[in-house]
């Protein structure tokens, strides 16, 4: 301080140098350490919160039916959203948008305009398959995302097979659950750039991986005879009372399922609403004590170790067996009779006493190789194996009662497939759902061969109880299913169901299991209904939507020109001639219709019919749907009656609200309007 | 005393640092700031036209700083220091009155906030005051009592804010400038452990601040809003590798990283530029910090030293403070980096503080190095 000349800043401030390049130096080698030595591990991290996976779904595979005809397949939905920077005709897009969905073009402006990032959803879902203009649209700005979504050729027909997928393309039921692997394919991929709040944009040459589809399904059901067995189960269930019912169809020869029905049935798009019993495939997952439809298993033993020929004589003890501690009763009584009339009426007396005749162990084999306590391995899930007591377990009165389908319980499928292996000539065939699988593009990659399971008698057997069928429709208790012109052999079987341990008076299983033209049968079906109220017997419950299903199923079949004509004719006598119900209103139209056993589609009561098919005049199979289309709502439009009948006319103007003065009579041959009234001249 | 000098005579060594880094910010704040701005404001330029004006602006008040000799702040520094305590004392007042932090004063169109002008009048004045009892700066009551009379009611008031950085940096310059002035080790020593002894006791009388600083040293759950802000920053940075993603290419400014133009733009010009524009960067600042105490030990008189000595410590300290803060090196705090970051106070005070600085330097013959017998221009 004495000097003034020296500062000592000269040095301090070199200090300071010192301690600031210092601490500078450090900052530097910190940045460093983090740029270029650690650089790859925040470049790596970097990346990972820009890009952002958007998962590419593959579409799922679809199913058809044995003829190629796609019975379910995957709609792509499309959903619209824009990005509002990049839009550059938001005004076209609106009104596209707004033509196609039907909201407003000035509410999805103000979504656009509104928008506060990059991404805003203005369509969700949108079926573009009938409006392909949506595709056509090319605007930077539009993001569009495919959502595909099952749709259902036939309606709910076939829905339990078919089963149900969840939101995230996994198969909950059915051949989507079965096959699902298969049918989902597999998804891809493209990635994203996203920013800090979350907003994607597409990046430049985005990394992705193309989605690939899933294959589909040839099924070996006849969707028009799916169809219809359905709706005429549903119809026999409404009339007899029943509780539920199935029908299974198959092809003897293939083992092909040609028609697997449970009613009732459900809407496979809508799984939430449907009940559990609604989704079973009731023909395997439902096992029951089978009745007098096991006597042709029982029959085809005995026959086979020639313990009976058809036309021995047996006795049917008056339809009254007593045995220590139990009484049988025949509902069809007989005395000393033939072993093919004890069959035609279904003796049980005859069948337990015949058994006696064949040891446990033989009688067993027979069951067990029809099919019986094991399960089939059909291609669905959730199939039962059913209860077959082995030999040992046998009581003395097991066998009695196994031989008329009691202590063993059995599902549809079982029963029917060794009916079809009596059609096959004793040969049982492997009973399957899937014909073929094909490629995404569409091409048969594989198809499934018919496998034999096993011959289970000869085939002289199967002749003799095959032609002992056919009498049981001619001249027994089947004859409910008896069409003029067809050879049909089957059997009936109605079943007391245990409840609560015992046998129940009121709890029946009634059923029909048969197969046609006996001759060379195409078509092996079963129909089982649980619980008939109306009655209980399978020869008049299950027997007459056997046969109206025949009926109906016929044309399909390829059969000869004459077996045609005659079927045609046994049909007509099940015709009626469509009533003109045009210019009535619905309710009106439906009581004239049911009167006839027609049936209006459901229609509201919305105006006055104005078309109609069937056409009136034209004949048509009782039970048909008539389906009608209306007048526009409220519409002020006067109906045209020149032409009708007076009665007619005054009816039509009536229900429309008109009032009627008349004169004349007969035909209407002019009609004059003053305000509300109207004056009808007839001749 | 002061020797001749040619007039008007600019320090290229550091003018032209400055300006380049002026110039960069304006593209480093319009790349980090687009996304948000675009948001915000509808448009990705709006934030960047505010500071190219201000940056404009700033350099036009540098150059006239620059020509004003740099004893008329000697004489104005008393009353620019007493009008920057009222502001921060009316800053405080309606603090309290919503109940909440401001740092800022609204004066009409202009917004500005005081701190900064407090920073920059104390250090000022506190040249002015060192200068002027040079004698007697052994004496603890006369001499360094009147300084600390100054800095410690600012401080406190700025840490009230509150602001704990900014007052801490602000003592920070103080204490260098005591140090530069020769005050005796001994008073310097009992000041350091005063201020360690009152600042450590704030820092831990408010739980986020006692949260953020245990976060840091590892004592904490991590901070999540702090830690996020900071391995934002950190991310910038490792993307931006040895060369960096190029202008305007920074990913991070997608509303990644927060305040990614203000306080954290450090790191997106490591993002865009590389370990190479940061190391340009950094040398930008030890250029002009090295050439800045050359112009304290050249400076023809106690105040010029002493003035170009705080104005140095104080751009330096920011920048460094700022630098550690987005690498992560310091506890993560809210200070500008100056003349790159966006905000007009800082901008412009740094340029008037820079602009005294080239005046000083102007006086103080640096160039007269390689030729001391006669003036260049004479």
């Amino acid at each position: 301080m004495s000097n003034p000349e020296y500062d000592p800043i000269r040095w301090k401030a070199g200090v300071l140098i010192a301690a600031f390049a210092f601490a500078f130096s450090l900052v530097v080698g910190r940045v460093f350490w983090v740029q270029v030595m650690e650089g790859a591990r925040y470049r790596d991290l970097a990346r990972k919160q820009y890009e952002s996976k958007v998962a590419l779904r593959a579409e799922r595979g679809r199913f058809f039916d044995r003829h190629m005809r796609e019975i379910a397949s995957t709609v792509s939905t499309t959903s619209f959203a824009v990005d509002p920077k990049l839009i550059e005709h938001p005004d076209l897009v609106a009104q596209l948008l707004a033509t196609v969905v039907g909201d407003r073009a000035d509410e999805y402006l103000q979504k656009i305009r509104q928008a506060s990032g990059r991404f805003v959803w203005l369509a969700r879902g949108v079926n573009t398959v009938m409006y392909p203009i949506l595709d056509t649209i090319t605007d930077r700005g539009l993001i569009r995302v495919r959502e595909p979504k099952r749709s259902f050729s036939y309606g709910p027909g076939a829905a339990q097979i078919i089963g149900t997928v969840d939101t995230d393309n996994n198969g909950l039921t059915g051949l989507e659950l079965q096959f699902d692997s298969l049918l989902k394919g597999e998804g891809g991929f493209v990635v994203m750039q996203r920013d800090g709040r979350g907003q994607l944009r597409a990046g430049v040459n985005p990394e992705r991986k193309s989605a690939r589809n899933g294959n589909s399904l040839q099924l070996t059901i006849d969707i028009e005879l799916q169809r219809v067995a359905e709706q005429e189960l549903r119809r026999g269930i409404d009339e007899c009372g029943a509780a539920s019912g199935t029908v299974v169809a198959i092809e003897p020869a293939t083992g092909e399922i040609l028609a697997m029905a449970s009613v009732p049935t459900f809407n496979p798009n809508r799984l939430d609403q449907a009940s559990p019993d609604a989704v079973r495939i009731r023909a395997i997952t439902d096992q029951y004590e089978p009745g007098s439809t096991m006597k042709t298993i029982t029959a085809a033993a005995l026959l086979e170790e020639r313990k009976i020929a058809p036309n021995d004589r047996v006795d049917g003890f008056g339809g009254v067996l007593q045995m220590q501690g139990h009484i049988i009763r025949d509902d069809h009584p007989l005395n000393a009779t033939t072993f093919q009339i004890a069959f035609e009426q279904s003796s049980n007396i005859v069948f337990g006493t015949l058994s006696k005749r064949i040891d446990d162990r033989r009688f067993y084999k027979y069951v067990r190789d029809f099919g019986f306590g094991i399960p089939l391995g059909i291609d669905l899930p959730g199939e039962v194996r059913g209860r077959l007591k082995r030999p040992n377990e046998f009581d003395a009165y097991s066998k009695f009662f196994m031989s008329y389908g009691y202590e063993l319980s059995a599902t549809a499928l079982q029963m029917l497939n060794a009916y079809a292996a009596i059609a096959n000539n004793g040969t049982m065939m492997q009973p399957h759902l899937v014909k073929g699988f094909l490629a995404p593009n569409g091409d048969m990659q594989e198809e499934v061969k018919p496998q034999v399971i096993r011959r289970v008698v000869s085939r002289e057997t199967a002749e003799i109880v095959r032609d002992m069928l056919v009498s049981v429709v001619e001249r027994g208790t089947g004859q409910n299913a008896r069409i003029a012109g067809v050879r049909i052999a089957g059997k009936t079987g109605t079943a007391q169901q245990v409840q609560n341990g015992i046998y129940s008076k009121e709890a029946y299983t009634a059923s029909f299991v048969g197969f046609y033209p006996a001759d060379n049968p195409r078509v092996a079906m079963i129909v089982m209904l649980d619980k008939p109220t109306v009655s209980i017997y399978g020869g008049s419950t299950a027997a007459p939507i056997f046969k109206k299903i025949v009926q109906k199923t016929m044309t399909m079949l390829q059969l000869e020109a004459s077996v045609q004509t005659m079927i045609a004719a046994s049909a007509a006598a099940d015709t009626v001639v469509v009533p003109d119900v045009r210019g009535l209103r619905t309710p009106t139209a439906d009581t004239v219709l049911r009167r006839l056993g027609l049936q209006l589609l459901d229609t509201p009561d919305t105006g006055l019919i104005m078309r109609q098919t069937p056409f009136p005049g034209m004949r048509t199979a009782r039970g048909t749907e008539v389906g009608v289309e209306l007048t526009a709502q409220n519409s002020h439009i006067r109906p045209d009656v020149t032409g009708f009948t007076l009665r007619r006319a005054v009816t039509v103007l009536h229900s429309s609200g008109y009032e009627v003065r008349v004169s004349g009579s007969g035909r209407v041959i002019r009609q004059e309007w003053t305000g509300p009234v109207c004056t009808l001249v007839a001749q | 005393m002061t020797p001749p000098n040619e007039p008007g005579h600019i320090d290229w060594l550091i003018l032209l640092p400055i300006a380049g880094l002026l110039m960069f910010s304006v593209a480093f704040v319009y790349s980090a700031s687009s996304s948000f701005a675009a948001v915000k404001f509808g448009s990705s330029e709006q934030l960047f036209w505010n500071h190219a004006i201000r940056v404009l602006l700033g350099l036009v008040l540098m150059i006239a700083v620059a020509k004003l000799d740099y004893h008329f702040w000697e004489r104005i520094s008393a009353t620019a220091l007493l009008i920057a305590v009222g502001f921060l004392v009316m800053v405080l007042l309606v603090g309290a009155q919503v109940k909440g932090a401001s740092r800022w004063v609204h004066i009409g169109p202009v917004n500005f906030q005081p701190s900064e002008l407090a920073k920059f009048t104390l250090v000022l004045h506190t040249a002015v005051i060192l200068s002027s009892k040079k004698a007697i700066l052994g004496e603890w009551r006369k001499g360094i009592l009147p300084v600390m009379a100054w800095t410690i009611p600012v401080c406190i008031m700025v840490a009230l804010q509150p602001n704990l950085s900014t007052s801490f940096v602000i003592f920070l310059i103080i204490l260098a400038m005591l140090f530069l002035a020769d005050v005796r080790p001994v008073h310097l020593s009992a000041i350091v452990i005063l201020g360690m002894i009152v600042g450590g006791l704030y820092a831990v009388s408010a739980e986020y601040r006692l949260r953020r600083l245990m976060s840091f040293f590892g004592m904490d759950n991590v901070d999540e809003s702090v830690s996020y802000q900071l391995n934002q920053a950190l991310i910038a940075f490792g993307n931006g590798g040895i060369t960096g993603l190029g202008p305007g290419q920074s990913r991070q400014r997608d509303w990644f990283l927060p305040e990614s133009y203000g306080d954290f733009i450090f790191s997106i010009v490591g993002e865009e530029y590389g370990f190479i524009g940061v190391a340009l960067l950094v040398g930008a600042f030890v250029l002009v910090m090295w050439r800045g105490f050359g112009v304290a030990r050249k400076a023809p008189d106690a105040f010029g030293r002493l003035l170009a000595g705080g104005i140095t410590t104080t751009l330096a300290s920011y920048a460094l403070v700022n630098a550690g803060v987005t690498c992560g090196l310091l506890p993560t705090t809210g200070l500008p980096m100056p003349f790159i970051s966006y905000g007009g106070s800082s901008v412009f005070f740094s340029a008037i503080a820079i602009g005294v600085l080239l005046n000083i330097s102007s006086h103080a013959g640096v160039y007269r190095r390689k030729a001391p017998a006669t003036p260049i221009n004479a």
